[in-house]
């Protein structure tokens, strides 16, 4: 019973917050503004369907199935890792080259990469030194993803 | 005899069981929904703050705690970065769900219709995390590519996409208890070894984006703010980062002839800078603080706002300042009572014991306690009692 209120409770609650951001889209955003957030919006749905969940699927058929057990899950963690950087050193880099700002004195992004990539990198050695003087080996079971 | 091609093709269709790993599972999922759903909350709530603190007609603004502003923006875009990684991970986790179908023999028009929605629904929720992630990073680093007018957006799809975690956390509620409770049945402390390693990585991965980049907000991390957007305060001029040049603003043709109009009950006065310069000074220390997160304290001196507004009788009321920038959506803002009241909220006319510089402000500049830096108004020309 009381499961059952506190799904309604947070049902209704969600329901009001998208009717309200709905509201708010529609009298406080500009109507040429509409069709640029439909077009983010559904560029971002295209790169979680059709770019993100593909590429998880291809990384665990071709990529993980052939790397030993024990090392898929660092694997997993270091590309997680490298991909937020990736990302973030990016959009560094974009903005860096978009600057309208001459007294911007912004982090150089690359260098940032390499530092930040490199501690990446020591950490999960480090952990899987831990580990690997912790444990014993361990099966993990199917490769997929 | 139609039904046998859809059927062959249903079969070779992969199945969420047969693609599933180690790690996408309802407890890896759920796990990882712990800490970014409170994640995605923080943010919200911050932003909330953040957007109150940005309108004219906010509520409950207060000029204290000094610090106040500087910790919710700091804290919001610390929280937001965070997202990044976390979105990620849940992404692939949940990925073999892609592959899911209406359930049951007889898939009914009921049966569709709720699949159709429950899909609608984590598209939703999706889109709205990613636009909101992906817009929050390419604002802070000034990459306005997005071309949309980012404040009302933002805000909006906020709305819509904590609106969606609420919905979608209902949905998954019984799938959720069922799979703590499963934890707690078993005894087990930790998830059990792949997914416990998968979900520390996260978080160790989602903890050093936060500490590569929050030195921004907290000075005694400043060195290790390699992922934020701007280089440590002590490269920039008199110390503190520019977000807006005096000649993006368009002021410097007319920096030579100003003077500061002020104007309230009891009349009009017109002061220049050697009348500012000669009035009773105050020095303060506070912090500019960034919708971008980045901030920074200084020294500022100048005349009390309190003691200018008395000059034309306007004691107890609202102040609505002008910069001498136009078209721009804080060219006019307005300064509630309360802040003009403070005596901490100055006219600034020097910074760290210089004089102010140009792309800063000069002649002079509003700073008040916990106050956004996009409202710390820049080449102030007019102050008018409301």
């Amino acid at each position: 019973m009381t499961e059952r209120i506190v799904r309604w409770s947070l049902a209704v609650l969600g329901g009001c917050g998208m009717a309200y951001g709905l509201v708010l889209v529609l009298t406080r955003v500009s109507p040429a503004d509409w069709f640029r957030l439909a077009r983010w919006g559904l560029a971002a749905w295209m790169i979680n369907d059709l770019v993100l969940m593909p590429l998880a699927l291809l990384l665990g058929l071709t990529v993980l199935r052939r790397v030993p057990p024990r090392r898929r899950m660092p694997l997993r963690i270091g590309l997680l890792g490298l991909a937020s950087l990736v990302i973030m050193t990016a959009i560094a880099v974009g903005a860096r080259a978009h600057q309208k700002n001459p007294t911007a004195e912004v982090t150089a992004p690359l260098p940032a990469l390499l530092i930040t990539g490199g501690v990446l990198v020591l950490v999960i050695l480090v952990a899987e030194l831990v580990a690997g003087l912790q444990r014993p080996e361990r099966d993990e079971g199917p490769a997929a993803g | 005899m139609v039904r046998w091609p859809l059927q062959s093709i249903r079969r070779r269709i992969p199945t969420p069981a047969s693609v599933t790993g180690a790690v996408q599972s309802p407890a890896v999922v759920t796990r990882l929904g712990l800490f970014l759903g409170p994640a995605f909350g923080v943010c919200f709530l911050t932003g909330l703050i953040s957007h109150n603190a940005q309108s004219p007609t906010g509520v409950l603004l207060r000029p204290w705690p000094v610090w106040g502003y500087r910790l919710t923006q700091g804290i919001h875009v610390a929280t937001g970065i965070a997202c990044l990684p976390l979105l990620l991970a849940k992404i692939f986790a949940a990925y073999p769900r892609i592959l899911d179908r209406p359930d049951g023999p007889a898939r009914g028009p009921s049966v569709i219709i709720r699949f159709a929605a429950g899909r609608l629904l984590i598209g939703i929720l999706t889109a709205a995390g990613i636009v909101q992630v992906a817009t929050g990073l390419f604002n802070i680093f000034q990459w306005y590519v997005f071309t949309f007018d980012f404040v009302p957006v933002h805000y909006a799809v906020a709305w819509v996409a904590m609106g969606a975690i609420l919905i979608h956390v209902a949905t998954k509620l019984p799938t959720i208890i069922e799979t703590l409770r499963r934890r707690r049945r078993t005894g087990q402390r930790h998830s059990p070894g792949a997914r416990r390693g998968f979900i520390g990585g996260v978080l160790g991965v989602a903890g050093g984006l936060t500490i590569f980049s929050i030195g921004q907000t907290i000075g005694p991390l400043n060195g290790l703010a390699l992922l934020s957007p701007r280089r440590p305060r002590s490269v920039n001029l008199q110390g503190v980062p520019i977000n807006r040049t005096a000649a993006q603003a368009g002021v410097v043709d007319r920096i030579d002839s100003w003077s500061l109009t002020i104007t309230g009950p009891s009349g009009e006065h017109t002061l220049h800078r050697d009348t500012l310069t000669a009035m009773p000074q105050a020095t303060v220390r506070l912090p500019i603080a960034c919708v971008e997160g980045w901030s920074v304290s200084a020294e500022w001196s100048g005349v009390r706002i309190k003691d200018l507004v008395d000059l034309v009788g306007g004691a107890g009321r609202d102040l609505r300042v002008q910069s001498m920038e136009r078209g721009s959506r804080y060219a006019r803002t307005r300064l509630p009572a309360d802040f003009v009241a403070d005596p901490r909220s100055i006219l600034a006319i020097r910074i760290n014991g210089e004089v102010l510089a140009l792309d800063h402000g000069y002649p002079a500049r509003i700073i008040a306690p916990d106050r956004p830096g996009a409202l710390q108004t820049k080449w102030v020309e007019r102050l008018e009692v409301l």
